[in-house]
């Protein structure tokens, strides 16, 4: 049995095309501004000077992110009613008739997964597609990836399978909510924060 | 920023409440027959008043902040992981503990042991209630609060408008008091607040949006401060022992309260804005 749900992203193979995003919004039928998922683009860099010749030294690559569904979900330990609860098989869930839409949960979670739905007035995030998962089925995300970039599973297996890379600029620290994440990371992230990268789409995320 | 409002408005009366509790109820926890630092019985049930009232306003005032104000009763069933469920309980207790010394002092006598004993706990409620409300943003995923500007400022909100209130009801020493107070909310502002006049200031890596804050409010919020603190400094020449007995230091120290609140109001709405929460 499954004890903690978590998910892969290989930064490397991201195109951030966005299908996981758009998908995600569909399937749970979210509305304009509401994002569970989130394809957020990674750019910085320029030109350095390498002896007597300049080279381009741009960062650019993406990152897709939804709730982790964490080991430590600092939503639901912060949240006054006891909203926010996981499953034995670690996916996190918002109770939308306990949420009393004080909105603290959002400043908490580091990843910026909450986000506040006013047709329910209360606070929403990525139920991991349950439904779907309990069918035998995939998250939509995941299923929706045209380049693969998206796995999901158990979160000991991903790690077997993929390495225990938890965090890539600009991930916050994973001790802080020990998020399921598995990542391949790309290869300008180890000097994207060097190179002063920066998030470019801020308005799509 | 300017839809957290409530929060701003929660926080400082709250703060408010607490600073004047410790600060002005003082004497009232001294009064004995000889009426302790030249304190009435009236000047005492006045004060008490004054902080339940601010508790009440600050609780009412909660209510816009949240979405389902018929669901609020649940906001304390999290006491054991959540400091917003905690805040919520000590403030209750501390408006009960409030209420209860305002029917002994006016039914029994101030000098009571049982009014002190309320005294005391009361106190204790409203340190409680104040360092909850310090704590739940002292979260290490938020950086840019989980350092010592949030204890220092919310604490010297407390105090400074407190004590400014004290000063108008007793003058003298708590004049002298709220000074130090709004000197001291002047200085950590100025050295440990940098980030709130910055635009678009933030800690990175992350994954939340610039802040978007305008950039003149920072020092219009010193200003707002520095002018008040000028002003208590009027005050405090002018009405000179009891402010009671020249109208001018209370005229000064109405306008330096309001100067002072003016620039605590706007240190929060800095505050509140340097988080931005993405989406609606
Ligand atoms: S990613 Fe955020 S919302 Fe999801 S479980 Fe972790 S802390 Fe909670
Ligand atoms: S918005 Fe809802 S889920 Fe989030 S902390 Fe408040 S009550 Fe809990």
């Amino acid at each position: 049995m499954v004890t903690q749900y978590g998910f892969f992203f290989d930064a490397a193979a991201c195109s951030g095309c966005k299908a996981c995003q758009m998908a995600c919004k569909d399937r749970n039928d979210l509305e304009p501004g509401v994002l569970w998922r989130r394809v957020y683009e990674v750019a910085g860099g320029g030109w350095e000077k390498k002896g007597e010749v300049w080279v381009p030294s741009v960062v650019a690559y993406n990152v897709s992110m939804a709730c982790n569904h964490c080991e430590k979900p600092v939503c639901g330990l912060s949240c006054p009613t006891k909203a926010i609860w996981k499953r034995e098989d670690g996916i996190v869930f918002v109770d939308t008739d306990a949420c009393i839409g004080c909105r603290y949960c959002e400043w908490a979670c580091p990843y910026t997964a909450l986000r506040f739905d006013a047709r329910t007035n209360t606070v929403s995030k990525c139920d991991f597609c349950f439904e779907a998962i309990d069918a035998g089925g995939a998250p939509a995300c995941v299923a929706s990836c045209p380049r693969r970039a998206l796995d999901f599973g158990d979160l000991a297996e991903l790690r077997k399978k993929y390495g225990d890379v938890r965090q890539i600029f600009p991930l916050p620290d994973p001790s802080q909510t020990e998020p399921a994440l598995v990542i391949k990371p790309h290869r300008d992230a180890a000097r994207a924060a060097e190179r002063a990268a920066e998030v470019a789409n801020w308005e799509e995320v | 920023m300017w839809k957290e409002w409530p929060l701003v408005a929660f926080t400082i009366a709250g703060q408010m409440a607490v600073g004047f509790f410790l600060v002005a109820g003082f004497p009232l926890f001294l009064l004995d027959g000889s009426h302790a630092v030249g304190t009435t019985r009236e000047e005492g049930l006045a004060v008490l008043a004054v902080v339940l009232g601010l508790l009440v306003a600050a609780a009412l005032l909660s209510f816009f902040h949240i979405h389902h104000p018929l669901r609020a009763r649940s906001s304390l069933v999290n006491i054991r992981t959540s400091w917003l469920s905690r805040e919520i309980f000590f403030e209750l207790v501390f408006i009960a503990l409030v209420a209860v010394e305002i029917v002994l002092v006016w039914g029994v006598s101030a000098a009571s042991g049982l009014s002190r004993g309320v005294h005391v706990a009361a106190a204790l409620a409203g340190i409680l209630f104040l360092l909850s409300m310090i704590r739940l943003y002292m979260l290490e995923t938020l950086p840019l609060w989980n350092q010592a500007y949030t204890p220092l400022s919310f604490a010297l909100t407390a105090l400074s408008l407190g004590a400014i209130a004290a000063g108008f009801i007793w003058g003298g020493i708590f004049i002298l008091l709220s000074l130090a107070f709004v000197a001291a909310e002047i200085v950590i502002s100025f050295l440990l607040a940098p980030g709130h006049g910055v635009y678009r200031s933030r800690p990175t890596p992350s994954l939340r949006p610039p802040a978007d804050v305008p950039r003149y409010l920072h020092p219009a919020r010193l200003a707002s401060s520095l002018a008040g603190l000028s002003l208590l400094g009027a005050a405090l020449i002018w009405g000179r022992g009891r402010a009671v007995e020249g109208l001018n230091g209370k005229e000064w120290l109405v306008a330096a309260f309001a100067l002072v609140l003016a620039g605590q109001l706007t240190g929060r709405f800095l505050f509140y804005g340097l988080l931005a929460r993405p989406g609606r």
